[in-house]
C-alpha cells in the first residue's frame, strides 16, 4: 500500500507549520452598470472588476478632504467600474477596451496624493494598478531593481535591506506605488543629493491605448515627460530603478534656531559646503506639533532644520560649520525622530481634525520672502501655517505649507480650501510653480513650462489618441457640466479672480474673517460620535491597505482600515450600504497591522468593535465566513510571509535563534 | 474458583477546582492573532476564541508542559513564559509544589506521571530524598516488557504470625493462630490526623477502602451508622487513650481496632485479645526517640500490630534530636531482627508521605505497610496550605461529593500502586512483602557519605 506521508501526521518541523491551503471567497455584491458586463467580456487574464457602488465609492476619491459639494456638483467624482489589473495583459485589456468605446481611464496608485490627479470628473474606469506589486528582480552588482508599477516603496525598500542595498530617493509616503510617484512628479526624499525620481529611473514600461506597450529609457527624448505625466500618457505597468548600497553610517542632525530667516540661511550654507544627502527646515509651528504629540516638549522650540549625512568627510565638515557658528545641535535620538517623522506629516491630521496646504517649488532665493509673506497672508485669513522645506539640486527647494482645518465644519473647510487656493495665487505670483496639477492646482496650470505642456499634446496624441487617459484634466479641466465645471479651475478664469480677491483684500478679507468666526462658532459639529472623529484623523494615507491581509485575501479595500472608517463616514451620511458591504467589514485578521502602520496612531480596533456592534444590529454576521476567511488566512503563504516579516517593516523581528521571521 | 488478578480501576476525575499553572504564558498586547502558537502548540495552550475566531483567547496556562515551542515561533515575540506565583506558594515543609500538582495529576488521571525534560534535580537531599533505590534489573526486563512480567504482588498481612508452627504427634497444629488481614495493598487510608475531612469526605474514603481492598482509618467518634454500612469491613475504628476495653462495642465484621496508646496499654491489649479474639489490635504509638524499645515491648507483649505515628514531615515527634522515619524505622527493624523476631509484628509507618515513592522507601526502611494521610486531601485538590481554613478553601473541599472523593483517591492510590510496581519490577522483586526491610535493594546517602569520608580520612573502620 502506497502511504502518503501525510497519513503518518504533520512532521514537527523548526518552522510553525501552516494548515493545508484552503479557498476562500468573500460574498460578492451583484455587479452594477453597464460597463460591468463589457468589461468582464473583455478582461480574461484575471483582473477583478469592481461595480457595486459601496467598493466603488472608494475610488471616488484620494488622499484629500474634498468639499462634498466641489467634489459632488462639479464632478463626476464616482466611477462607473473599477478594474484591479494583475498584470500588464490585464492593463492592456482594459484600456483595449476604453479604446474601443471611448471610455475615460484613470490610472490609480494607492490614491495617497492629494492633488485629485486619481479622482474621475467624468466617471469612467479606475484602473487600480497597486495589486500589480511583484519585485521582478534586484541586481546586486548593477545596482538595479526591476519592479512592478504597484510596488510600494517601503515593501522595496524592505526587500532591497535583505541585499545590503536601499533606495535612491522615495517619496514623503512610502506607502505610495512606484508608478503613482512616477507620475505625479517625484520630488521627496533625497531628492536634494539624488535628484528627482527621473534621474534614479533606467527605464519604465508604459502600457498604452494608442502604441501598446512602450519601453522607455533615459536615452529618449519622451522619458522625461512620463514623469509628472499625471496619467495622461497611458500607465506605467514597470520600472527599473537604480539603487545604492546601504551606507555604513548615517546620522540626521538637528540644529533649532529662533526664526526661519537664520535657519533657512544655515541650511543654504550646510547645503554648500556638507553635501549632504538630504536637508530639510521645518517652520517652528511644527515643531511645536511634534512636541505636542510626544509625551513631553522634547525639542526645543524653533525653527528645525535636520541636515541628513552620510560619509566622515561630511560629518567632520558639519561639525566643523557647527564649531564656527557657535551653534549646538539637539541629542542624536531627538534629530532621528525628526528624521523618521519626515514620512508621516499627515498624522497632524488629528489636530483640526482636518489639514489642507499647498506644495510648490521655489527658488532657494525666494524662499524667506515667500514664506513671510504667506505667513502675513494667512494671518489675515486667520490661518496658522506650518512651513516644511525639502532642499532640490541647483537653485530649487520644494515648499510645503499646512493648517489645521475643521473636516466636521463644512462651511469652514471649503472656505480654508479657497483660502488655500488664494495663498497658491500668492506663492505663483512670487514665481513658485505648484508641484503636480491634478484637479486643484489647475487653476495655476498656465505657469507650467509652455514646451512641455505642447511636447505632451503632441506625445498624447501619438499614445492616446482616442483621449481616454484621464481625460477632463491637466490640459483642460471639466467634469459634470463639461467644460462649464472646469470653469472653476480654469487657469484664465480662475487665476486673476484669485488674484483679484488678494488685491482687494482690505474689503474681502473682512467679510471672509467674519463668516470664518461666525461657521467656526455655530456651524462646528455639535457632537462628534468617536467614529466620525477617529474618521477625520484619519491621514487616509493608505499606508494599512499594504499591510492588510484581509485587503490580501480580498482585493476589497473596504476590508482595510482606511475602507472601513469610509465606510462609518459614508453611513453617517446616510449612504444605504449592503449587507455584502457589512459583512465584508468583519473580515478582519485582527492583526493590528494597521494601526502599527497608522501614522495619525488612529486607535483602530475599538473603532472596528464599534462599526460591527452598529453592523451586526443592522445586518447580523457571518460567522461561517468569518470562519472560513480566518482559516483560508492562516492557510496561506502570503499572509505566512505578513507574518514573517513582521506583518509591519519595523515590528520586532529579530529573534531568538534566528528562526523564521529573523532578517 | 475464577482467578482474579487484582487490579485498581482509573478513570479520569476531572478537578472541581481552579487549575493551578505551574507555567504561566501570557500573550502581550502585540499578539497579531496570527494563529501560529495554535499550530506550535501539541498541548491545546492557545486557541481561538470560541464566539470568535478572529482573536486568540487566552492561553490555558494548566496545559502548558514548558516545551517553549510557541515562545520561540511566535513571530511578535507576544509571548512570554513565568512561574506561577500560586504554584509558588503551594504547600509547605516537605509538600512541595511538585508534590502537590504531581499528586493532583495523579488522582486526575490514574496514570504514572511523566515529569520534565531530564533529571535536573540534586542527586541526593534531605530525609527520603537521600535514599536511592536499587533498580538494576531494568537493564534486562521480559522479553514482553511489563506486560510480560509475573505478577507481582502487593498484598500485605496485617497481625501476628508465628514464628514457626508447633504440630502435635498426632500430626494437628498446636501453634494458636492469631487473626490475620490480607490487604491488597501495603497502604491503608487513615483519617485520624485530618480533621478537615467531613462526613462526605469520609464516605469517600470508605468507598475507595473498599475498591481498593485496605482499610481506613477512622476516630470511633467520627464513625457513623452510614460510613459503618458504606464498608464494615474496612473501616478501624481508632479509640483514644483510656478508653474502657469492658464497656467496648465493636461491630462484628470490624477485623482492626487500633488504640492510641497509653500508660496502661500492656494490660488493655491482654483483655482485648480476651475479648475480641477473631480481630486485629494495632496500637498507635507516636514515634519518637527510643522508639524501638517501645517496639521490643510490644513484641513481648504479644501486640499483632505496632502503628507508629510520625510527624507531618515524617520526624520523629517531641523535643531535642528527632530522626527521620526513615533512619527511626531503619533502627526499628534492626532492633527486632537482633532478636529474630521480626515476623511476629506488623509494622504500620504514617507521616511524611507525600510522593509515590515515599511508599516503597518507607517499606524498604523496615514497615510492613503505611498509612496515608494529607496525600489523601491533596488527592482531593488540597493545596495542602500552611494555615486551613475551611470557610475559604480555594479547592472547596468541603463541598466535594463521596463519588468524587473515592475516585480521586482510588486515581492516587493506582498511580502510586504502578509506581511500586515499576520500582519492583526493575529491582527484580516479585512482592511487596520482600521489600521490606531489603536495605539492599537501596542506597543510603549518609551512609555512602561516611563510607566515602572514611576513605578520605585514611581508611576508617577498614584501618
Amino acid at each position: 500500500m502506497h502511504v502518503e506521508s501525510a497519513d503518518i501526521g504533520p512532521a514537527i518541523s523548526p518552522e510553525p507549520s501552516r494548515s493545508p491551503r484552503t479557498t476562500f471567497l468573500a460574498k460578492e455584491e451583484s455587479p452594477e452598470g453597464a460597463l460591468h458586463q463589457g468589461l468582464a467580456r473583455s478582461c480574461v487574464s484575471g483582473s477583478r472588476i469592481v461595480s457595486s457602488s459601496g467598493e466603488r465609492m472608494l475610488y471616488s476619491r484620494d488622499q484629500s478632504e474634498i468639499p462634498r459639494f466641489l467634489r459632488q456638483i462639479l464632478f463626476s467624482s464616482m466611477p462607473e467600474a473599477v478594474v484591479q489589473a494583475e498584470s500588464e495583459e490585464g492593463v492592456l485589456e482594459v484600456l483595449r477596451f476604453a479604446s474601443s468605446t471611448g471610455t475615460s481611464v484613470i490610472p490609480r496608485g494607492s490614491g495617497s496624493s492629494p492633488f485629485g490627479g486619481s479622482m474621475p470628473v467624468k466617471g469612467g474606469i479606475v484602473l487600480d494598478v497597486s495589486r500589480m506589486n511583484k519585485i521582478v528582480g534586484v541586481d546586486i552588482e548593477a545596482l538595479t531593481a526591476t519592479v512592478q508599477t504597484g510596488v510600494r516603496w517601503a515593501d522595496l525598500d524592505h526587500e532591497l535591506g535583505k541585499n545590503g542595498l536601499t533606495l535612491m530617493t522615495c517619496p514623503s509616503s512610502k506607502f505610495s506605488t512606484v508608478g503613482g510617484w512616477a507620475a505625479t512628479g517625484g520630488v521627496g526624499m533625497n531628492s536634494f543629493s539624488r535628484g528627482r525620481l527621473m534621474a534614479n529611473v533606467l527605464s519604465v514600461e508604459l502600457a498604452t491605448p494608442g502604441r501598446g506597450i512602450v519601453r522607455l529609457t533615459q536615452a529618449d527624448r519622451e522619458f522625461p515627460l512620463v514623469f509628472g505625466s499625471e496619467g495622461q500618457l497611458g500607465v506605467v505597468t514597470s520600472a527599473t530603478l537604480q539603487v545604492r548600497r546601504l551606507p555604513e553610517r548615517s546620522r540626521p542632525r538637528l540644529v533649532m534656531f529662533p526664526d526661519h530667516g537664520s535657519a533657512l540661511a544655515f541650511a543654504e550654507e550646510a547645503a554648500t559646503s556638507v553635501r549632504p544627502v538630504h536637508i530639510f527646515y521645518e517652520s517652528s509651528l511644527r515643531v511645536s506639533y511634534t512636541n505636542k504629540m510626544l509625551d513631553t516638549p522634547r525639542i526645543t522650540p524653533g525653527d528645525a532644520v535636520v541636515v541628513y549625512v552620510e560619509d566622515d568627510a561630511s560629518q567632520k565638515a558639519f561639525d566643523s560649520l557647527l564649531a564656527s557658528k557657535g551653534l549646538k545641535e539637539q541629542p542624536e535620538y531627538i534629530a532621528r525622530y525628526v528624521w523618521n517623522e519626515r514620512f508621516f506629516p499627515m498624522k497632524l491630521r488629528r489636530f483640526g481634525p482636518g489639514m489642507l496646504g499647498l506644495e510648490v517649488v521655489a527658488s532657494k532665493g525666494s524662499l524667506k520672502p515667500l514664506m513671510s509673506s504667506i505667513s502675513s497672508l494667512s494671518t489675515e485669513l486667520d490661518l496658522e501655517p506650518m512651513f516644511e522645506v525639502h532642499m532640490l539640486p541647483g537653485d530649487e527647494a520644494l515648499l510645503l505649507c499646512f493648517f489645521m482645518a475643521d473636516q466636521g465644519n463644512t462651511l469652514l473647510y471649503t472656505l480654508t480650501a479657497f483660502k488655500s487656493l488664494l495663498l497658491t495665487r500668492l506663492a505663483v505670483d512670487k514665481g513658485a510653480t505648484p508641484y503636480s496639477v491634478g484637479i486643484w492646482n489647475h487653476a495655476f496650470s498656465d505657469v507650467a513650462e509652455k514646451d512641455r505642456k505642447e511636447s505632451m499634446r503632441r506625445l498624447k496624441a501619438e499614445y492616446d489618441p482616442r483621449g481616454v487617459m484621464n481625460p477632463g484634466k491637466y490640459f483642460r479641466l471639466s467634469g459634470r457640466f463639461g467644460a462649464l465645471s472646469g470653469l472653476a479651475m480654469e487657469p484664465k478664469l480662475m487665476g486673476p479672480l484669485l488674484r483679484a480677491v488678494l488685491m482687494m483684500s482690505p474689503l474681502v478679507l473682512p467679510v471672509m474673517h467674519l463668516v470664518t468666526e461666525f461657521s467656526k462658532d455655530r456651524l462646528g459639529p455639535k457632537d462628534r460620535p468617536a467614529d466620525l472623529r477617529t474618521a477625520d484623523e484619519c491621514a487616509m494615507c493608505g499606508a494599512c491597505v499594504a499591510v492588510c491581509p484581509a485587503y490580501l485575501a480580498v482585493g476589497d479595500e473596504r476590508v482595510t482600515a482606511r475602507g472601513k472608517l469610509l465606510t462609518a463616514k459614508a453611513m453617517a451620511a446616510g449612504v444605504r450600504i449592503t449587507k455584502e458591504h457589512a459583512h465584508r467589514t468583519f473580515l478582519c485578521m485582527r492583526c493590528k497591522a494597521c494601526e502599527q502602520v497608522c501614522q495619525s496612531k488612529l486607535e483602530l480596533i475599538p473603532f472596528y468593535e464599534e462599526l460591527e456592534r452598529r453592523l451586526e444590529r443592522q445586518f447580523g454576521r457571518d460567522p461561517q465566513e468569518i470562519e472560513r476567511f480566518v482559516k483560508y488566512s492562516e492557510s496561506s503563504p502570503e499572509y505566512d510571509d505578513l507574518v514573517k516579516r513582521g506583518l509591519v517593516i519595523g515590528a520586532p523581528k529579530h529573534r531568538v535563534g534566528g528562526g523564521p521571521g529573523a532578517l | 474458583m475464577r482467578y482474579e488478578r487484582y487490579h485498581i480501576p482509573i478513570e479520569t476525575v476531572p478537578t472541581t477546582a481552579p487549575p493551578v499553572p505551574k507555567f504561566i504564558i501570557t500573550r502581550a498586547s502585540n499578539c497579531v492573532n496570527c494563529g501560529k502558537c495554535e499550530k506550535a502548540c501539541i498541548f491545546g495552550v492557545h486557541k481561538r476564541k470560541e464566539g470568535d475566531p478572529r482573536e486568540m483567547a487566552d492561553p490555558l496556562s494548566h496545559l502548558c508542559k514548558n516545551c517553549f515551542r510557541c515562545i520561540s515561533d511566535c513571530p511578535q515575540r507576544a509571548l512570554t513564559m513565568s512561574l506561577g506565583q500560586d504554584y509558588r506558594a503551594l504547600g509547605h515543609g516537605i509538600w512541595t509544589p511538585l508534590r502537590v500538582s504531581t499528586i493532583w495529576g495523579e488522582a486526575e488521571t490514574g496514570k504514572i506521571p511523566v515529569l520534565g525534560a531530564g533529571y535536573r534535580g540534586m542527586f541526593a537531599g534531605p530525609d527520603f530524598d537521600g535514599v536511592w533505590t536499587d533498580m538494576s534489573e531494568i537493564v534486562r526486563p521480559t522479553r514482553d516488557g511489563i506486560h510480560g512480567r509475573e505478577t507481582i504482588s502487593t498484598s500485605v498481612d496485617i497481625g501476628r504470625k508465628p514464628l514457626f508452627l508447633a504440630f502435635d504427634t498426632e500430626g494437628a497444629l498446636t501453634t494458636e493462630l492469631a487473626p490475620v488481614v490480607e490487604l491488597s495493598v501495603p497502604m491503608m487510608l487513615d483519617a485520624t490526623r485530618l480533621e478537615a475531612a467531613g462526613p462526605d469526605v469520609l464516605m469517600g474514603f470508605a468507598l475507595a477502602a473498599k475498591g481498593l481492598d485496605t482499610f481506613l482509618l477512622v476516630p470511633r467518634d467520627r464513625i457513623t451508622k452510614e460510613l459503618m454500612e458504606a464498608a464494615p469491613s474496612q473501616i478501624v475504628p481508632v479509640l483514644s487513650e483510656g478508653t474502657d476495653v469492658k464497656s467496648l462495642e465493636v461491630d462484628p465484621r470490624t477485623r482492626m481496632v487500633e488504640l492510641c496508646v497509653g500508660a496502661s496499654w500492656k494490660n488493655w491489649a491482654k483483655a482485648f485479645a480476651k475479648r475480641f479474639p477473631d480481630k486485629v489490635l494495632s496500637l498507635r504509638v507516636q514515634a519518637s526517640k527510643g522508639v524501638e524499645e517501645t517496639v521490643l515491648e510490644m513484641l513481648d507483649a504479644e501486640v499483632p500490630v505496632a502503628h507508629l505515628e510520625y510527624d507531618e514531615d515524617g520526624r520523629e515527634q517531641g523535643r531535642g534530636e528527632t530522626r527521620h522515619a526513615k533512619d527511626s524505622l531503619r533502627a526499628v527493624h534492626r532492633a527486632m531482627t537482633a532478636k529474630g523476631v521480626r515476623d511476629e509484628i506488623t509494622v504500620i509507618a504514617s507521616g511524611g508521605v507525600a510522593a509515590a515513592e515515599h511508599v516503597p522507601k518507607t517499606i524498604v526502611c523496615g514497615a510492613d505497610a503505611v498509612s496515608l494521610e494529607s496525600a489523601l486531601m491533596v488527592a482531593l485538590s488540597c493545596r495542602h496550605c500552611s494555615t486551613c481554613r475551611p470557610s475559604s478553601c480555594p479547592a472547596s473541599i468541603g463541598a466535594a461529593g463521596p463519588d468524587w472523593v473515592r475516585g480521586r483517591v482510588m486515581n492516587m492510590v493506582g498511580a502510586w500502586r504502578d509506581q511500586m510496581l515499576e520500582m519492583l519490577g526493575a529491582m527484580g522483586i516479585r512482592e511487596v512483602r520482600r521489600l521490606r526491610g531489603e536495605v539492599g535493594r537501596a542506597i543510603f546517602y549518609d551512609d555512602i557519605q561516611k563510607e566515602f569520608l572514611s576513605i578520605l580520612s585514611g581508611g576508617g573502620e577498614h584501618g
